[in-house]
């Protein structure tokens, strides 16, 4: 397993049990500062769990997470929403607040003052094509363009300005982003979260697409029932033992044609 | 323009809101600001012994004297005009403190639904959903059917202006939403750490309801006629026993309540996108929780007790409200208080000149103006998803 020299988050022998199952088994992690972990796994492995328990919104059963080498659980919410944004699977909003109010509100923990933050506003929903939908409710969008409201709500949280830099040892934890987007805004999004990274945050994401994981992330971690199967970087993960095992399906994994990075086919 | 995260001056903030027409600060709220003393002159003038516009131009020095300046020490003797010093006491004796009185239950009632729609997401939430208006209710009972008869004293009898009943109520009322956000509460399981859950507090509520409702019927039940009469005509509501006492009563509760609530406006906006979202953007969830609901406990309880059980105020005025300035709890928080002081004041107006020389409660008035009004907006703005 690879081992970080710039942590910026570190799961330290995590177990989570709830209703004495067991979700999470004794997970060892750490998330490299600055780069793109892309969690994956069966449904039911637990990556929802591990989400919420880097987070800080479930407590583990045994172990610690370290944020910036600091516990979890040690923060105030405020001080911990400075540094950790987190994009829910779903969201359940049902109340007519505009598009614009919407993302404004991931401003909350950082609005000391800026002006600019109308700015950084204005600049991810530019990116995100939901300017035009701006004065329009929430409520009335489509699932796609909930989502892209959501992602530059969460987005706002970890952006300090119009270029998108990002606060300083800041961390995006999001939950299958991308599973009412349609392909070019898969695209997008992965290639914005590859922007962010390269200027600092670093990123921990649950996705189902192991294509687009090899493609965008730098590392993947592999859950299955609870446990940590794999975690390091794409070529070394993406083999057709470690898909087998996790997912008990046959593949084929060739390189692809202009990244050559490792492709997943499956069997027909 | 982008709401509650710029701290610009209070000038360029208002000069913003004022730029952008989507958001308009203002109309509706000026316009309910400049209603307010035009109502209030309204509930002054008319009743049983009507008082014209001209009479009351006339009396306002001397009420503004009385009712104002001299509280404070300030007042100078008034010489009243014998022809008007009936009216003057008509109106600082009753029809003052009973406008009052209207306007602060009223604000009070909406701007708690407000809150609580808020903090359950649910838009059906109104204040008596943490169990208060139902508990206020069984202790009024209780207190008139159980505890008058035994010390042997009428229900409405008066100690320095305040009857058992209201002290009843008032207890009642805070000791029912005790028994329903502990019963919510669950301990620390492991995984989550000593969280009130809305959903079970919905339904517990909904059970202590049903529990007062068991106690209230068996009470009237083995009740006296005349006690069940004024039980029952509590229960719906009135503002007939206004007095001085308790007009200073609900304002040194109700003033600071709306205030308070007015200052959690940005945490329940981020509440509506879920529990979890808001703490992650850094809300003390629980927190915000436990203060909402004490304090709408405080403000529900002591308006319920002083004003009997009004009903609708606070479900529809913030509703109506968030049809118009959408659902931005920095505008809705003060417009329902402003607009349900409105409401249930020419509500109030109503219920005293339909059936004079008699009254209507005033609860009966609130239901039979509001939901046609309610329904009528529901129609308009079918396309706005939840409504």
């Amino acid at each position: 397993m690879k081992q970080a020299q710039n942590a910026r988050m570190l799961f330290n022998a995590v177990s989570l049990s709830r209703d004495s199952m067991t979700v999470l088994d004794d997970i060892n992690l750490t998330l490299p500062a600055g780069e793109i972990t892309a969690l994956l796994g069966p449904n039911g492995a637990g990556k929802t769990s591990l989400l919420h328990c880097a987070s800080g919104v479930m407590k583990c059963s045994a172990g610690r997470v370290l944020l910036n080498e600091k516990d979890i659980q040690l923060y105030t919410p405020l001080a911990l929403a400075k540094k950790v944004a987190v994009l829910p699977q779903q969201s359940g909003l049902n109340f007519p607040f505009s598009v614009e109010d919407v993302v404004a509100m991931g401003r909350y923990p950082h609005s000391d003052g800026q002006v600019c933050d109308g700015k950084i506003i204005h600049r991810l929903m530019d990116i995100l094509h939901i300017r035009d939908l701006a004065k329009r409710p929430y409520t009335a969008l489509s699932g796609g363009e909930k989502q892209r409201t959501q992602v530059a709500r969460v987005l706002s949280q970890v952006v300090s300005n119009e270029q998108l830099d990002v606060y300083e040892n800041s961390l995006l934890l999001l939950d299958e982003p991308i599973a009412a987007l349609d392909m070019p805004h898969q695209s997008l999004l992965m290639a914005l979260l590859q922007t962010l990274a390269a200027k600092g945050l670093t990123i921990l994401i649950v996705l189902h697409d192991v294509n687009l994981a090899a493609t965008y992330a730098d590392n993947i971690a592999l859950l299955k029932a609870g446990r940590l199967l794999a975690f390091d970087s794409v070529s070394k993960v993406i083999t057709e033992a470690m898909i087998k095992q996790v997912y008990d399906v046959d593949v084929d994994i060739i390189a692809h044609p202009k990244t050559a990075k490792p492709l997943v086919i499956r069997e027909v | 323009m982008v709401p509650f995260l710029n701290n610009l001056s209070l000038k360029k903030r208002l000069l913003q809101r004022y730029a952008n027409a989507n958001q308009g600060f203002g109309w509706l709220g000026w316009l309910l600001v400049l209603l307010t003393p035009f109502v209030f002159l309204l509930g002054l003038g008319i009743g049983p012994v009507a008082i014209d516009a001209q009479q009351l131009l006339y009396l306002l020095p001397s009420l503004l004297n009385d009712a104002l300046l001299s509280p404070l020490g300030l007042g100078n003797a008034a010489v009243h005009d014998p022809a008007l010093s009936s009216l003057h006491i008509i109106i600082m004796d009753i029809r003052l403190p009973r406008t009052l009185l209207a306007w602060l239950v009223g604000a009070g009632l909406a701007i708690s639904g407000a809150a609580m729609q808020g903090l359950f997401r649910n838009p059906l939430a109104d204040p008596s959903i943490i169990g208060v208006t139902s508990g206020a209710s069984l202790g009024a009972s209780i207190a008139v059917v159980v505890i008058a008869n035994r010390i042997g004293v009428g229900g409405a009898e008066q100690w320095g202006g305040l009857s058992i009943l209201v002290m009843g109520a008032f207890i009642g009322g805070l000791l029912a939403v005790l028994i329903v956000y502990r019963l919510s509460t669950a301990s620390s399981d492991g995984v989550t750490s000593n969280s009130t859950s809305v959903a079970t507090m919905l339904l517990v509520g909904i059970a202590i309801t049903a529990l007062a409702g068991a106690g209230n019927s068996l009470l009237a039940y083995i009740a006296d006629n005349n006690t069940m009469r004024s039980m029952s005509l509590w229960n719906m509501g009135g503002l007939d026993a206004a007095n001085v006492l308790r007009v200073k009563l609900a304002g040194s509760i109700i003033i600071p309540a709306i205030f308070l609530l007015m200052c959690f406006s940005r945490q329940l906006d981020a509440m509506l996108l879920g529990e979890s979202e808001a703490k992650h953007l850094g809300v003390d969830v629980q927190r915000v929780k436990w203060a909402l609901i004490v304090i709408v406990a405080i403000a529900v309880a002591s308006s319920v007790a002083l004003a009997g059980v009004i009903g609708f105020v606070g479900l529809v005025v913030p509703h109506m409200l968030r049809m118009v300035i959408g659902p931005s709890h920095r505008r809705l928080l003060p417009y329902s208080a402003l607009a349900g002081g409105l409401m249930l004041v020419m509500a109030d107006i109503v219920a005293r000149v339909i059936v004079s020389p008699a009254e209507m409660p005033v609860g009966v008035i609130t239901a039979i103006l509001g939901a046609p009004l309610f329904i009528f907006l529901l129609r308009q703005r079918r396309d706005y998803g939840m409504y």
